[in-house]
């Protein structure tokens, strides 16, 4: 034993032996094992994105089997809370439910946006059984200043007629196509003459999330639930199909 | 039993046994070394196939999911808009509102003015009318206060009518809608 302690050679064979280990251990394992572990994340990641992209599949083949009746919930969500201002479409439809009440109301709302809000408050439209047989028609200035914000616009129906027409009007705003919150109802009596007025708000949000993934029938369900009964008044306008475009003298009546 | 080698000779075969035992140690430590850096490697390589095999599936799923993409947008801004539903529309029934301010005159009373009107604090409603008589207007206060609908009713001016006539007294009352009506 003393020979091998005594041993040059011995102790050389043993020191690069350790180190060869040592730089293994040292400098090969824990790239490795880190590599490991990063890797194990990575699929954890992934498993989770694969589980919902599966989920966006079904959703997709489920959404797509029940395409027709999303088509016609997207249409009455857009109604109901647009992107845009989209005052066109609000004049029309409201213009159709006091048609559809048989009420002789005017309607007031701006047609601009707060960009441009002066022009807005001096151009309400208005929109009644009188209107179109006063000398101005449609664009007639009326006393009303409409307000409008980002997000909402306020329109104002008034009319001489009391309190049934008035309640009438009331009920028709609940399922109204586009979701609003009246502000105001005045209802004023004076022998017998009534006047009513009736101001409300409503919106639009632009921001909306890419895609749904989650349950398709618990959506349809709730959302048949929450849009099914609101009721429009007004298709939306179609160059395609009406209008009758094109007169050899547009000045000259009709 | 007597070992009669040298003792030259016993203590090199001691020492050889010696050296042929630590080579063995090495050979098994770096067997061992070697081993677990074979098993490392192979597991590595294991998980990487299985991240490329991944890798693939999620691909084909997103494809698979684009061709439904339009479906997927349309479902999406529909329950965008089913949350945000209690924030953009109206919670109040006020045509019910009306029915209740109905239901709450006396009989001999007759609204001349009815004005509702929320803000973001509360929905006030004022009312006003004749009466015969100024029990009649007190009554009508007081059964808008037992309501479950309105609260903090009161009369904020009550005038004699200088016409002849059965409603001797003009009224103004003034009330908020309750909170769980709003």
């Amino acid at each position: 034993m003393n020979t091998l302690i005594k041993s040059k050679a011995f102790w050389v064979a043993t020191a690069i032996f350790l180190l060869e280990t040592l730089a293994i251990i040292w400098l090969a394992l824990p790239p490795a094992l880190s590599a490991i572990q990063n890797t194990r994340s990575q699929l954890s990641d992934i498993d989770s994105q694969i589980a919902a992209q599966q989920t966006r599949v079904d959703a997709g083949k489920a959404l797509k089997q029940n395409s027709d009746e999303v088509e016609t919930l997207f249409e009455k969500a857009t109604l109901a809370l647009p992107k845009t201002t989209d005052l066109d479409q609000l004049m029309l439809q409201l213009e159709g439910l006091l048609a559809s009440l048989k009420l002789d109301a005017t309607l007031s709302l701006p047609l601009q946006t707060s960009a441009s809000s002066s022009a807005a408050a001096s151009t309400p439209i208005v929109t009644s059984e009188e209107s179109s047989a006063r000398p101005g028609g449609v664009g007639t200035t009326t006393a009303s200043t409409p307000t409008e914000s980002n997000e909402k616009t306020t329109f104002t129906i008034t009319g001489k007629y009391g309190f049934a027409d008035t309640r009438r009007l009331l009920v028709a705003l609940k399922s109204f196509s586009r979701w609003n919150k009246i502000t105001s109802v005045a209802l004023s009596v004076n022998g017998d003459s009534s006047s009513s007025t009736v101001t409300a708000e409503v919106f639009y949000l632009a921001a909306s999330p890419a895609e749904y993934f989650d349950t398709v029938a618990e959506l349809i369900k709730q959302a048949k639930q929450s849009l099914a009964s609101l009721v429009s008044y007004a298709t939306t306008p179609s160059v395609e199909t009406e209008g009758n475009f094109g007169r050899s003298d547009p000045f000259a009546s009709p | 039993m007597i070992n009669l080698l040298p003792l030259e000779i016993r203590q090199k075969e001691k020492l050889a046994s010696r050296v042929y035992a630590l080579i063995s140690v090495y050979i098994i430590i770096g067997s061992l070394i070697a081993l677990a850096s074979a098993g490392v490697w192979t597991y590595r390589f294991v998980l990487d196939s299985r991240l490329s095999d991944k890798q693939g599936q999620l691909s084909s799923l997103e494809s698979a999911a684009k061709v439904n993409s339009d479906v997927l947008s349309q479902a999406a801004f529909i329950k965008n808009r089913l949350d945000a539903q209690t924030t953009y529309s109206d919670s109040t029934d006020w045509a019910d509102m009306l029915n209740r301010v109905a239901s709450y005159t006396p009989a001999a009373v007759q609204l001349t003015d009815l004005h509702l009107a929320r803000d973001a604090n509360a929905t006030t409603v004022g009312l006003n009318g004749l009466a015969n008589s100024r029990r009649d207007i007190v009554l009508f206060k007081d059964k808008l206060n037992s309501s479950d609908e309105f609260t903090q009713a009161e009369i904020t001016a009550i005038n004699d009518r200088e016409e002849t006539s059965s409603q001797a007294y003009s009224f103004t009352i003034q009330a908020v809608v309750k909170e769980n009506q709003q």
